[in-house]
């Protein structure tokens, strides 16, 4: 029957169509992910893809004989741009500008202008777009404490990196100037100001925002700030009021913290809050830790097995036992 | 061959209730199928950074979702009004890429047509014919997949492609295909 082959792959080829599947390979879904043999990069990274029609038949000569010129020089590294538009620009740890097609090594620097996106996958782990306006510093990580996997990490100077990552925690993190997002297998998107003011959400998984006096958790759906100096604040849900968030923020930067910023805390019990109230167990002032302790068990969200005093002084045994009776920490 | 686009209600449960490992298997089992679609919107240098805007989207949608047996056709949505609004966006900041604007007949009738140029031909069919062809010619999925994956009977897929193919065939010979 006529186009058969074209409804059942399996039924006898029809060679026209065999010839559109064969010119179409190239784009379909997976096909630049594969390693390739060939010096030649994939046509999908070709950046005159991004210049208008009249450029490119003016350019086309040039750039045929440019791309043959560098496909043999294209470096060996897990870290490659699979798409970038013009207004992407890399540099090495000296200073000079790399061809993007040649790929990105570790110490290189990517700036994406106001104009211009691109996407740098990571070894076999995932990817990361890089948006507008964005400069990122490619990180030599070595290999992971955990085992000997190779390790990856980024350094956001400023803009926005959107991460999607699966692979075992802590094998990817994103350093920002007010602390460190690492990865423990998921969707996030960090931005950082040029004052180095960080944002994080997470949109699937986990991460933990890190710096030497204080680890946080920011699961699905939350949000936390960061400040240089001060670290990670408390993590918040990305739906919860703003006069919510609002009160967090002040309880974590006033001192003495506002009366009626704590007063706040009594107004979201639900389990729902309970991320911001455990967090809220290792603030330095006691009488922060004391109230959100006392709205945690008013709501009946500790465990009768875990002592009361023991959260109150910081017993890690005793903490990481009430996060795990809670459902949003891996 | 691509893997069988098929409902998976456990899967699906597990997602919902934030089971990261399930959300990723459900990616790699759809992604050639959302993929397909947004190629037949986008410059396929764009489909892939707008696959990751879809799925994104999904998983904060999930919860939403209340037909599970729809997912596919749910997530096929999600792609298109990305892509609509990539469009929007793109309209704003970005030239037309080049794949897009070669498209015309005359651009180069009776040269040699390489798969850039054969891409920006399906991207002028009809939508009705040119997801079905991209997700036939493209990802290699067989006209049963394609009905599992939008719904469509497999009687309107095999005409869908069908005529589609006809269009495109037209229209590779305008360019000289031989």
């Amino acid at each position: 029957m006529k186009d058969d082959y074209l409804f059942d792959p399996d039924a006898t080829p029809d060679p026209e169509i065999v010839r559109l599947e064969r010119a179409l390979e190239k784009f379909r879904h997976g096909a630049e992910r594969t390693p390739s043999s060939s010096p030649s990069p994939p046509p999908r990274r070709h950046p005159l893809r991004w210049l208008s029609s009249v450029a490119v038949a003016a350019a086309v000569v040039v750039a045929a004989f440019l791309w043959l010129d560098h496909g043999s020089s294209t470096i060996d590294s897990p870290y490659r741009l699979d798409t970038a538009s013009v207004g992407t620009r890399v540099w090495t740890k000296d200073g000079r500008e790399r061809e993007v097609r040649e790929g990105v090594l570790a110490g290189d620097r990517i700036e994406i202008d106001e104009n211009a996106r691109a996407r740098l996958s990571i070894g076999s782990i995932g990817s990361v777009v890089l948006e507008a306006n964005s400069s990122v510093r490619v990180e030599d990580r070595g290999t992971s404490a955990l085992d000997s996997s190779p390790a990856f990490g980024l350094f956001l100077e400023r803009g926005t990196v959107a991460a999607s990552i699966f692979a075992a925690p802590r094998v990817f993190q994103v350093g920002t100037p007010a602390g460190i997002a690492v990865d423990l297998g998921c969707i996030y998107k960090t931005t950082v100001t040029d004052d180095g003011r960080t944002w994080l959400s997470v949109v699937s998984g986990f991460v933990s925002f890190e710096t030497k006096q204080r680890h946080v958790l920011v699961p699905a759906g939350a949000e936390c700030e960061a400040l240089p100096g001060t670290g990670p604040l408390t993590p918040t849900w990305q739906d919860a009021p703003h006069d919510y968030k609002d009160a967090i923020r002040r309880i974590d930067l006033e001192s003495p913290v506002p009366e009626d910023a704590l007063a706040a805390l009594h107004a979201q019990t639900d389990r729902h809050a309970t991320l911001t109230l455990w967090h809220l167990l290792t603030h330095a002032e006691r009488t922060v830790r004391k109230t959100a302790l006392d709205v945690l068990v008013s709501a009946g969200h500790v465990p009768d097995s875990i002592g009361l005093d023991r959260l109150m002084d910081g017993d890690a045994d005793a903490l990481l036992a009430l996060r795990e009776s809670f459902d949003w920490g891996p | 061959m691509t893997s069988p686009v098929v409902h998976d209600p456990i899967l699906l449960e597990r997602a919902r209730a934030g089971d990261h490992a399930a959300f990723d298997a459900l990616l790699r089992r759809f992604a050639p199928c959302v993929h397909g679609v947004l190629l037949g919107h986008v410059p396929a240098a764009d489909a892939d950074d707008l696959m990751q805007d879809v799925f994104v989207a999904a998983w904060r949608a999930l919860p939403d979702l209340k037909d599970d047996a729809a997912f596919c056709g749910w997530l096929l949505t999600i792609a298109r009004n990305r892509a609509r609004r990539f469009h929007a966006r793109r309209r704003v900041h970005e030239p037309l890429p080049a794949d897009v604007a070669d498209a015309s007949p005359a651009a180069s009738a009776g040269a040699s047509i390489d798969g850039d140029e054969i891409l920006a031909l399906l991207r002028t069919l009809p939508e009705a014919y040119r997801e079905p062809l991209m997700l036939r010619l493209v990802e290699r999925m067989s006209g049963a997949q394609i009905a599992a994956a939008t719904g469509l009977t497999h009687g309107s897929v095999r005409v869908n492609l069908s005529r589609g193919m006809e269009l495109l065939r037209e229209r590779l010979r305008e360019r000289g295909w031989p």
